[in-house]
C-alpha cells in the first residue's frame, strides 16, 4: 500500500500550529509548505517618486522639508553640526529614513539646490565631513577646526572645496575614515594663530585638512619643527581638537611635507639641478638636520609626548623643484636608512586626481621619481592640489588668494590612504601599508598610460580603493 | 491485521529547498494512511535522499540556502582590481548527503522519523553533519476527520566561515573581497518545526 491515498478525503484544513524557526531562514508556509525566501540574496532597493514625501521630486522644483538641529560627538572627541534646520545641508541617513527615502543613489532637487544623497550619508566614525557640504556647490556649511584654528569659507562667495575622490567617498560612506589611528603632521604650527596666506605660516593647518580631506576619522597631531632651538626641543604635540596639547602614544603615519632648505631648492619648479660638487656638499651641510629626523623615526632618538614612531608609515613630499627626487636631500636620508626607508613612501605631484577617463599628469614643480631605484620603488604621486579653489576658504580670516599647490599636499593624501588602510585591517605593519600603497599604485589613470617610466612617476597614482582589495595570491 | 513491510526510496531532485517540507508533508501523509487503511507497516524506508557534488547552492540540512557556490570574486571595493577564482576554495571535499528516513510506531497511525545530514566540508565553508528526529502521530476524534500532529528537529549542522587571506595576510570575506571584520553573516539554521493538519472525510 502506498502511502498516498487521500484522494477520497478533501482536506479542507491545512496549517502548521506552531513553526520554530530557529535560525535566519524563516519558515514555510502551510503544513509542509517551504519558502525560496531561504535563498540569501542582496539587492538595492528602486527608488520611486512614491518614495518620496509628497514635497519631494526627483525633477520639480520644491520646498526641503524642515529639519531639526542634529549634533554628532565623535570618538576623538570633534563635534559636527549635521543639520541645523536651515535645510541647507544634505541629510543624515537617520533623516533619510525617516522620510523613507531608502535609496541614496539619487538627487533630490529643492528651490535652491540639488542634493546628491550619496553624498549625505554621514560617514559612520569620523567627523563627518561628507556632511558639511553638499556636492551640487561643494559649499562648506561649517567650520572645521584645525589645532585650534578655525577654517571657514568666505563670507561673501562662501567656501568651495572639491568633492573627495569616488574611492574616498565611498571608504567614507562605509566607515572607514582612519578612525582610531594617528597621524603626526610635522610641519609649521609655531605662528598658527596668526598664520595668513600672506605671511605664510598656515602650512601646516593645511596639511592637516588635507588629511582631514581623506582621513576624516584619524585624530591628527603636529609636530612643530621650526621651534626655536630645532626639533630636540619640539614636544609641544598639537592634538587636532582645540589647539590643545596632547599626547600621541601611538603614530601610526608620519608625514613630512618640508625638507632642508639647500641652496638650489626653489620651490616653484626651477628645475635646475645642482652640480655635483655643489649636490656633494649640500648632503654634508643638511647632515646633521637630516640625521635628526632620521634618528627621531627610527627610534634612536625620542621626545616626550610621542610614541611608536618607528612603526609609523612616512609620507614625504617629494620636492617641488623639478628635479630627481634624489635632490631632496632629507629624501634620501630617509631613504638611505633601512628602518625609514621600509616604511618610507615618497609622493610625487599630479595635476589633479587621475580618474580612467581623466587623466592626470605629474605637476609641473613636482620632483620625480628620479633614477635611483632605491626612491623609485618607493614612489607614488598623488593630486597636489589643495582641496579648495581660489577665494574660498579663509584661515584665522585671512581669505586664500590663490589655489595653493605643491607636493607638500599631495603627501597627506596618502597619509591619509594610509590611515584609512589601518584602520580596516589592523594587522597591518606600517612597513606592509606602505607596500600595499606601491603595490596597488595604478598608471591606467595617468596620461602616460599605457609606457609610464618609473623614472617620473614611480609606481604610479595612490589608489585607496585598490589599496584596499586584496593584493597578490589568496590563499 | 494485515501486516506490509516495504522499503521505499525517493531520490529527490537537486532541488534541495524543499527538503523539509517534503519530509514533513511526506510524514504526515504516511501517518495518515497509515491510520485510515488499518494498516501497520513495519521496517524502515526512506523517503528522501540526495547527494551533491558540484552543488549551484550550499544547503543546510533543512535545504535552506547558505550561500551560492562562487566561481569567481571581484572585491567590492574596486570592481577593477583583480578577479580571483574561488572554485578550488569550495570545492567540495566530500559529497554532500542527505537521508530521511522512516518507521512506524506501536500504535496505528504513528510514525518516527530519523534523518542525517553529512555536512559540507569546503576549505571556506563548513557545515557541521546533523541529525534529524521527528515524530508523527495521527488521530480521531470524530468519525469524519482525521487530526495529524507531527514534531520534528535537526540538530547540529552549525555553519562556519574561514577567510580568504592576501599576500599581505589581510583576512577577507571570499565572496565579496571585502574586510573580513566587516563581515557579519547571518546563516540560516536547521528547522524545528510542530506541524497540525486536520482533514474532514465527505464519502
Amino acid at each position: 500500500m502506498m502511502p498516498f491515498k487521500l484522494a477520497k478525503y478533501l482536506v479542507v484544513f491545512l496549517a502548521p500550529l506552531v513553526l520554530i524557526a530557529c535560525g535566519g531562514g524563516g519558515g514555510g508556509g502551510g503544513g509542509g509548505g517551504s519558502s525560496a525566501t531561504y535563498l540569501m540574496s542582496t539587492s538595492t532597493p528602486t527608488l520611486t517618486a512614491a518614495n518620496y514625501p509628497g514635497n519631494w521630486t526627483t525633477t520639480g522644483t520644491v520646498t526641503p522639508p524642515s529639519v531639526s538641529s542634529k549634533t554628532e560627538t565623535y570618538s576623538d572627541g570633534s563635534t559636527v553640526i549635521l543639520e541645523d534646520g536651515s535645510s541647507s545641508k544634505p541629510f543624515s541617513q537617520t533623516t533619510l529614513s525617516g522620510l523613507s527615502i531608502t535609496d541614496p543613489s539619487k538627487y533630490v532637487t529643492s528651490t535652491t539646490a540639488t542634493y546628491n544623497l550619496i553624498w549625505g550619508i554621514p560617514d559612520k566614525n569620523g567627523p563627518g565631513v561628507a556632511n558639511l557640504f553638499p556636492s551640487a556647490n561643494t559649499h562648506l556649511s561649517s567650520n572645521l577646526g584645525y589645532a585650534g584654528i578655525s577654517v571657514a569659507g568666505q563670507a561673501v562667495i562662501g567656501p568651495t572645496l572639491v568633492q573627495p575622490s569616488a574611492d574616498v567617498l565611498a571608504a567614507w560612506n562605509a566607515g572607514w575614515t582612519g578612525n582610531g589611528k594617528n597621524v603626526l603632521l610635522i610641519d609649521t604650527y609655531a605662528n598658527k594663530a596668526g598664520c595668513t596666506f600672506a605671511n605664510g605660516n598656515c602650512h601646516g593647518i593645511m596639511t592637516m585638512m588635507n588629511v582631514d580631506m581623506n582621513a576624516p576619522g584619524a585624530v591628527k597631531f603636529g609636530l612643530d619643527f621650526t621651534q626655536s632651538g630645532g626639533f630636540a626641543t619640539a614636544t609641544a604635540i598639537k592634538g587636532s581638537d582645540g589647539g590643545n596639547l596632547g599626547t600621541a602614544t601611538n603614530i601610526n603615519v608620519t608625514n613630512l611635507s618640508f625638507t632642508y632648505n639647500n641652496s638650489w631648492n626653489c620651490n616653484n619648479g626651477c628645475g635646475t639641478a645642482p652640480s655635483d660638487v655643489t649636490y656633494t656638499a649640500g648632503i654634508a651641510s643638511a647632515a646633521q638636520f637630516n640625521s635628526a629626523w632620521v634618528n627621531l623615526l627610527n627610534g634612536s632618538y625620542s621626545l616626550s609626548n610621542l610614541s611608536n614612531l618607528t612603526n609609523s608609515v612616512i609620507t614625504k613630499a617629494a620636492g617641488n623643484n623639478a628635479l630627481d627626487s634624489k635632490y631632496d636631500t632629507l629624501t634620501l636620508a630617509l631613504i638611505n636608512n633601512a628602518s625609514t626607508a621600509s616604511r618610507m613612501l615618497v609622493v610625487g605631484a599630479l595635476d589633479k586626481t587621475g580618474t580612467t577617463s581623466s587623466k592626470a599628469t605629474i605637476a609641473t614643480y613636482s620632483n620625480y621619481a628620479g633614477a635611483t631605484t632605491v626612491i623609485s620603488d618607493r614612489f607614488v604621486v598623488a593630486n597636489g592640489n589643495m582641496p579648495f579653489s581660489t577665494g574660498g576658504v579663509s584661515i584665522n580670516g585671512s581669505n586664500i588668494t590663490s589655489a595653493e599647490q605643491g607636493t607638500s599636499f599631495a603627501a597627506p593624501v596618502v597619509a591619509g590612504y594610509a590611515a584609512v588602510v589601518m584602520q580596516k585591517f589592523p594587522n597591518l605593519t606600517a612597513a606592509s601599508t606602505s607596500n600595499i600603497i606601491l603595490d596597488t599604485a595604478r598608471t591606467d589613470t595617468l596620461s602616460c598610460t599605457p609606457s609610464c617610466s618609473s623614472a617620473i612617476y614611480g609606481k604610479g597614482e595612490a589608489s585607496l580603493s585598490r589599496a584596499l582589495a586584496p593584493v597578490g595570491r589568496l590563499r | 491485521m494485515r501486516v506490509f513491510s516495504f522499503f521505499i526510496l525517493f531520490l529527490i531532485s537537486a532541488n534541495a529547498f524543499s527538503a523539509d517540507a517534503f519530509t514533513r508533508n511526506y510524514a504526515i501523509q504516511t501517518s495518515m494512511t497509515s491510520y485510515t487503511e488499518q494498516v501497520k507497516p513495519v521496517g524502515f524506508w526512506l523517503s528522501s535522499f540526495s547527494s551533491e557534488k558540484k552543488p549551484m547552492y550550499f544547503t543546510n540540512a533543512s535545504g535552506m540556502s547558505i550561500m551560492a557556490n562562487p566561481t569567481s570574486a571581484v572585491s567590492a571595493y574596486d570592481s577593477t582590481s583583480t578577479r580571483y577564482g574561488m572554485s578550488n576554495f569550495y570545492a567540495l571535499q566530500n559529497d554532500h548527503q542527505r537521508l530521511v528516513g522512516h518507521i512506524n510506531g506501536f500504535s496505528k497511525g504513528e510514525l518516527f522519523s530519523i534523518g542525517y545530514d553529512s555536512g559540507i566540508n569546503t576549505q571556506k565553508l563548513n557545515v557541521n553533519n546533523a541529525v534529524y528526529a521527528g515524530y508523527t502521530k495521527t488521530m480521531s476524534f470524530t468519525e469524519s476527520s482525521l487530526t495529524a500532529i507531527s514534531f520534528g528537529s535537526w540538530f547540529g549542522g552549525r555553519t562556519s566561515e574561514s577567510p580568504c587571506i592576501d599576500s599581505y595576510d589581510r583576512q577577507y570575506s571570499c565572496r565579496t573581497l571585502t574586510a573580513w571584520g566587516d563581515y557579519k553573516p547571518s546563516y540560516p539554521k536547521p528547522l524545528a518545526f510542530i506541524d497540525l493538519r486536520h482533514v474532514w472525510i465527505f464519502d
